[in-house]
């Protein structure tokens, strides 16, 4: 008797189940489209603002847009959505495309010879590189760029190390900051 | 695979203490100690044994976060097992990330936790442990060789277009489960194409007493017929009132509807045997549907 019960209800259930299934998996599938499409509209060149729910793919495409186009305070404001929403690498991503945008308007401002312009941006730069190792170490990009921000402009870390180990290593002051030729002779 | 590094461990005994009451290892195991690179991270375990009644501060230990100019503290964890004689065995497991830029490689060094230990009763000694020292390498050369401008940056990271391939094939395959689990519903109630599944005539005879019983005294007696019919297709010849006895035997499902099923016979009997009306016979329209359905659902749970 019990036997026959569950072959009456079984075919019920299983139709329910898979109706609910089905109304996931679609949800799931629109939802993806709507994020794809919102990306290539960006990668389009269209200047699309990200819906309040965007996930964190969508955001960083929204970033990596606006700071292509130097932009960098309106994408410095999508870092609390994209921390909360996004998985390591993503954040790491969004702080290295930061971090290039930061340095190309560092690398433009020596080019004009204002170093007093320059030299925060670098400061900024440095940080986010330092934000996207933190989030992801293994994007080696954001390793290399670090680098040579780091020699843009030499920090002074001989405060905290120490007056003797200043003197034994003079040339740490050494920096890449103008007076180096460029160009073929 | 770890090697084992030498650690210095100072131990500055607080004044007025049991002379014997002391903390005691602080030893430093850690990764190969040579070509860290700008951005690596590593992990330094340092083992420390407190003797009773000492135990670690916790707010002696470093917070994680900037350390110095270019090291960073990830984690930091501890881990306490009881060692001989009631002293407490503290795994201190840090984890660092470098940030030195290195223009050639030079050491560069850890440096050790101040580690402090209480007894709850105003005593106190310190520790210093889990020190390290490692050679950087530099990630570029100094001088740029390849003819390339020296701010030559690596590009930027760009968005991926995601692929819709796993959710279309996750919204097709619930779609041929939906389809398949609806194939099973209907053929499980008869439904059509299935409506003419010969092992569920109650389900047909259901169907068409629902919508003849109504239909005035005619109708009435076709949907008689159509039950008998099916009970006849049921037993597998055909079935009369006394037979329904063994008819129940045979299908212990239907054993609820007993009651219902002597008074279909004995009204049918009334009906076409004594010419009795509807009324009359004791089986109305309303109660035939009901059995009607009934018994297509025991017939389902046979």
């Amino acid at each position: 008797m019990r036997l026959g019960a569950l072959r009456s209800l079984l075919p019920p259930a299983l139709a329910l189940a898979a109706l609910v299934a089905l109304g996931y998996a679609g949800w799931r599938l629109y939802e993806q489209r709507q994020e794809r499409a919102y990306i290539q509209a960006l990668a389009a060149n269209r200047d699309v603002q990200p819906a309040d729910d965007a996930t964190a793919a969508a955001l960083f495409a929204r970033a990596h847009y606006l700071l292509a186009r130097d932009r960098i305070d309106e994408a410095q404001g999508l870092v609390g959505r994209i921390t909360e929403r996004g998985s390591p690498a993503v954040v790491a991503r969004f702080h290295y495309d930061v971090g290039n945008a930061r340095t190309r308007r560092a690398i433009a401002a020596i080019e004009a010879t204002k170093i007093d312009v320059a030299v925060p941006e670098v400061r900024l730069a440095k940080e986010s590189y330092r934000e996207a190792l933190r989030a992801d170490p293994e994007l080696w990009d954001a390793r290399f760029n670090l680098d040579v921000v780091m020699r843009l402009v030499r920090d002074f870390p001989e405060v905290e190390r120490g007056e003797e180990e200043t003197k034994a290593q003079p040339k740490k002051l050494w920096t890449d900051l103008p007076g180096l030729p460029r160009g073929l002779p | 695979m770890r090697r084992r590094i030498a650690a210095v461990v100072l131990l500055l005994a607080a004044s007025g203490l049991p002379a014997q009451a002391q903390v005691r290892g602080g030893e430093t195991y850690g990764p190969r100690p040579f070509g860290v690179l700008i951005g690596d991270v590593f992990t330094l375990r340092t083992v420390l044994t407190a003797d009773a009644p000492f135990k670690l501060d916790p707010a002696s230990l470093p917070k994680t976060g900037a350390l110095t100019y270019a090291l960073d503290l990830r984690r930091i964890d501890v881990a306490e097992s009881a060692g001989p004689n009631g002293a407490t065995r503290y795994d201190i497991t840090a984890q660092y990330q470098t940030f030195y830029s290195a223009l050639e490689t030079r050491e560069e060094t850890v440096p050790p936790l101040n580690l402090a230990f209480v007894d709850g009763e105003g005593g106190r000694r310190e520790a210093k442990a889990g020190g390290w020292a490692y050679l950087t390498s530099p990630l570029r050369p100094i001088a740029t060789t390849s003819g390339e401008t020296q701010y030559a940056l690596r590009p930027d990271a760009t968005p991926r277009v995601p692929s819709l391939r796993e959710a279309e094939i996750g919204f097709a395959s619930a779609g041929a489960a939906t389809l398949a689990a609806l194939a099973l519903l209907a053929w499980s109630r008869a439904w059509p194409p299935f409506h003419r599944r010969p092992s569920r005539p109650f389900a047909a005879a259901a169907r068409s007493v629902a919508r003849r019983a109504g239909a005035g005294e005619a109708g009435w007696r076709d949907s008689l017929l159509a039950l008998h019919r099916a009970f006849d297709v049921s037993a597998g010849k055909r079935l009369l009132g006394d037979d329904v006895a063994a008819f129940l035997g045979a299908r212990p499902s239907f054993k609820r509807h007993e009651a219902a099923i002597r008074a279909f016979f004995d009204a049918s009997r009334r009906a076409f045997f004594g010419g009795a009306s509807p009324a009359a016979s004791g089986l109305s329209a309303d109660a035939l549907t009901k059995l009607a359905r009934d018994l297509a659902s025991a017939e389902r749970a046979a």
